[in-house]
């Protein structure tokens, strides 16, 4: 599978002379940089402390356990929660949100354990396993220090967390300025039914992060990140499931949620906020305009040096010789990957993509090349480990350049590549009772008759100042009033030239119908399928199809670099009575 | 060279740099390349010369008191502190500090104590002291705690570009911009976009504030009942 966008864009960039070769032998155009050419980033000066490859064990979140309806004091408001008779939560839950410190790797001086945000106590939090048709309810605590007196000061203690898509309304959805402080709690309802009750619309892989105005890059770099994994009867969460019609996918300890974050340290092993950003130059001063070092905080984005998995720096993980179901997330804060799993750490081994966004697909796509992953994507892989032999290795693997200086992506393709995470091939034949379903999920739709309204945003660059259509995000002004029930197509484009753009939107999927005026290539992983996060590169002009039901309220829309968004690179959208939408 | 003449010197680079902040950038950066002896891209500012936690560029500025102070020692080490960049000839039409002035009215903090604010002329030309001076009485800006300043060319530069603008003043005309908020000691730094409601960003101003230690029950702060009354832009319990 080598037709996808990335690849294309390839092609057309070399091409057009944009950009110069690699050692690889490769070029690529500028999508999906942190930063724009010529610019040196300020952490080679003070690059992470070494560590040893592959000698820490991956760390599997627990799995959340509820809690008695009575251990919620005071208990839930129902006149606080849309539609919350309809579905009155069947399980509780309490998550703590506190500072601590964290073992990020078993090499001094990380060993001594790093100061950050936790959730119980861990770092990325519990695992959510959760059941469509068995409502949820979460009270998360603030029990961090109040500002200046805790050890993190770069991080602000305050919180609104967000299901990353769950369908949930505003009111839970950690709309950014829902925020609860240090003394406070939120309580976040997950109805757990599908949009429009369709069973087409059926999410799988969810993620919990925080979204919190202003401070949201800081706030997830800390650790404020999580699964949130969503099963019904045919992806049941049983890979020896009777039901004739369950798909059995790789479950239990074969089902394994993998969050990516990059991450720098100091010395000391304590983390390090920092995103230090580009200063553009006279074309004068360096023979053709470019950008230089900057050492301060900027609105560009973060990069850390360290590639952590489930905040483990380069973990090992031990596999049996059978199929898992790998669920991968860009959990950012800034990083763009390309990925792959090799046996060579350069050529791709063929593994299964069951999923984009955490929603299946409608039948798996078998793929030998690497994907793009870019923050916030999410992509399900069967990996089959029957075909390695007892010690074998296999390495998640990453082929986007970093700058020889440090920070963002060059645009070639390294060689040698970044080594993530190694799996460990043990032991022998083991039974596997899991399977690859020829079929998953049909996807909804497409009814075009259902669209009300189109609308057009513009992703740009002014001055320091990140907008969409000229604006910045102001959480009390409207900036699209949809009509509840109905479909919309929106068209976005990024005006940029050197940045790309992970772009989400809040609550409801979408399926996309054309990129820069072509249909979606059905093997394009990147494009296909039902997708909240869209790769907005330079010059990029992406349209889908969406619909807006079930709640009303105030959700958002924003690039998901992070640091983007708490710069303002957002929208307020809501969901309105019908007849009232602008 | 005294430093009142220097300034109106420098100044006279910040104005062709209004019309031609290409060159204003090259001039800057030819100096500091210069004596840093970078072999290649400019640097605005050195790291040692960086300040604080928030890794703040010093740099000479003049009030609308008509005095020379220091940007980083004394108007915003160990404060909480805004930062904006304004002019009085675009206020009218982009009333940034009329909007600023309305924060600091939903504020309990007090000016000059908790919270203090640095107003940047981004039209040092026609911004003068005593202009400044009389716009601040006109716009009735309390007396302490807020001062309105203007930089030369090159230390004009040199702050934009920490703030995250090219290195130059900012265009007068525009019609956004930004407002930085934090807290010096700690380094905690957010910003917000001009124009969105004052109690919204008194609400931000207030969460960089140093807090209090928590005791007793923990507090619902939402969501607020459906029919209870509260903030158009949040769901909490007001």
């Amino acid at each position: 599978m080598v037709s996808r966008r990335f690849t294309l864009k390839l092609g057309a960039a070399a091409g057009a002379g944009l950009v110069t070769g690699s050692a690889f032998g490769q070029t690529v155009p500028q999508s999906g940089l942190v930063f724009p050419d010529g610019y040196q980033p300020s952490w080679t000066r003070a690059p992470s402390p070494p560590s040893t490859p592959f000698v820490t064990p991956l760390f599997v979140m627990p799995i959340a356990q509820p809690v008695p309806e009575s251990a919620l004091n005071p208990p839930p408001d129902p006149a606080s929660h849309q539609r919350y008779g309809e579905f009155q939560p069947q399980k509780f839950y309490i998550q703590k949100m506190q500072e601590g410190k964290w073992v990020y790797h078993s090499d001094p001086p990380y060993n001594k354990g790093s100061w950050g945000y936790t959730i119980d106590g861990i770092v990325p939090g519990p695992t959510f396993i959760t059941k469509y048709g068995e409502p949820l309810l979460v009270r998360r605590l603030n029990q961090l220090p109040p500002v200046g007196t805790g050890v993190v000061t770069w991080a602000l203690p305050s919180f609104a967390i967000h299901t990353h898509n769950g369908h949930q309304a505003s009111e839970s959805d950690g709309y950014p300025a829902d925020f609860a402080d240090p003394g406070e709690y939120w309580d976040h309802h997950y109805p757990s039914f599908p949009a429009g009750n369709d069973s087409r619309e059926i999410m799988g892989t969810l993620w919990y992060h925080d979204h919190r105005l202003d401070f949201t890059a800081t706030n997830v770099y800390a650790g404020f990140s999580g699964f949130y994994l969503a099963f019904d009867d045919l992806d049941s969460n049983n890979e020896n499931d009777p039901n004739p019609k369950a798909f059995r996918l790789p479950s239990g300890k074969y089902d394994v949620p993998l969050i990516l974050h990059d991450v720098l340290f100091d010395q000391d092993g304590q983390v390090v906020w920092d995103y230090v950003g580009a200063q553009p130059v006279s074309s004068n001063e360096n023979g053709g305009g470019g950008f230089g070092p900057n050492p301060l905080y900027t609105v560009d984005g973060m990069v850390g040096d360290k590639f952590t998995v489930n905040r483990i720096i380069q973990p090992y993980f031990q596999v049996e010789r059978r199929k898992y179901r790998l669920r991968l997330l860009n959990g950012g804060p800034s990083r763009f990957y390309s990925v792959a799993f090799t046996k060579d750490g350069k050529t791709p081994e063929p593994v299964h993509v069951i999923s984009t966004e955490g929603n299946l697909l409608p039948k798996p796509v078998l793929t030998d090349d690497y994907f793009d992953l870019w923050p916030a994507n999410r992509y399900d892989i069967i990996v089959d480990f029957s075909k390695y032999e007892d010690g074998d290795k296999i390495y998640l693997t990453n082929r986007l350049e970093e700058r020889a200086d440090g920070a963002g992506a060059t645009g070639r393709y390294l060689d040698p590549t970044n080594l993530i995470m190694r799996f460990d091939v043990m032991g022998g034949e083991v039974e596997d009772p899991s399977r690859i379903p020829e079929f998953m999920r049909p996807l909804p739709r497409i009814d075009l008759s259902e669209v009300k309204r189109e609308r057009e945003f513009v992703f740009d660059y002014t001055n320091g100042m990140w907008t969409i259509n000229g604006r910045l995000m102001d959480p009390n002004r409207i900036d699209a009033a949809i009509e509840q029930g109905s479909a919309e197509i929106w068209t976005l484009r990024n005006d940029g030239d050197a940045w790309g753009h992970p772009i989400h939107t809040h609550f409801e999927e979408f399926q996309i119908l054309e990129i820069n005026g072509r249909p979606v290539d059905p093997d394009d992983v990147t494009s296909i399928g039902r997708k909240d996060v869209v790769q907005l590169g330079p010059g990029d002009e992406i349209k889908f199809f969406g619909r807006w039901r079930d709640f009303f309220g105030k959700y958002v829309m924003h690039c998901h670099n992070v640091v983007h968004e708490d710069h303002a690179m957002m929208i307020r959208w809501d969901i309105v009575e019908p007849g009232k939408g602008f | 060279m005294d430093n009142r003449r220097k300034f109106l010197v420098d100044l006279s680079i910040g104005a062709t740099g209004l019309l031609a902040a290409g060159a204003v950038a090259s001039a800057i950066a030819g100096a500091v390349e210069s004596k840093h002896g970078q072999p290649k891209g400019v640097q605005f500012f050195s790291i040692d010369k960086l300040h604080g936690r928030g890794q703040l560029p010093e740099a000479t500025v003049e009030t609308s008191d008509g005095k020379t102070v220091r940007f980083y020692a004394d108007l915003i080490k160990g404060k909480v502190v805004l930062i904006n960049y304004m002019s009085i000839d675009n206020e009218k039409d982009f009333p940034i500090v009329g909007g600023l002035l309305e924060v600091t009215q939903q504020l309990k903090s007090k000016l000059g104590t908790d919270l203090h604010i640095v107003s940047i002329t981004s039209d040092p030309v026609r911004d003068t002291p005593a202009r400044l001076r009389a716009f601040a009485k006109r716009m009735g800006i309390p007396k302490q705690g807020w001062h309105f300043v203007r930089m030369s060319g090159k230390d004009s530069a040199i702050v934009s570009a920490r703030l995250h603008r090219h290195p130059m003043p900012p265009d007068p005309r525009s019609r956004i911009s930004v407002i930085h908020y934090g807290n010096e000691p700690l380094g905690l730094w957010g910003m917000f976009p001009v124009g969105i409601a004052p109690v919204d960003a008194a609400m931000r101003v207030a969460s960089v504030m140093p807090g209090k230690p928590i005791g007793g029950e923990m507090r619902r702060a939402g969501p607020r009942k459906r029919d209870e009354a509260g903030h158009a832009f949040n769901n909490r319990i007001a």
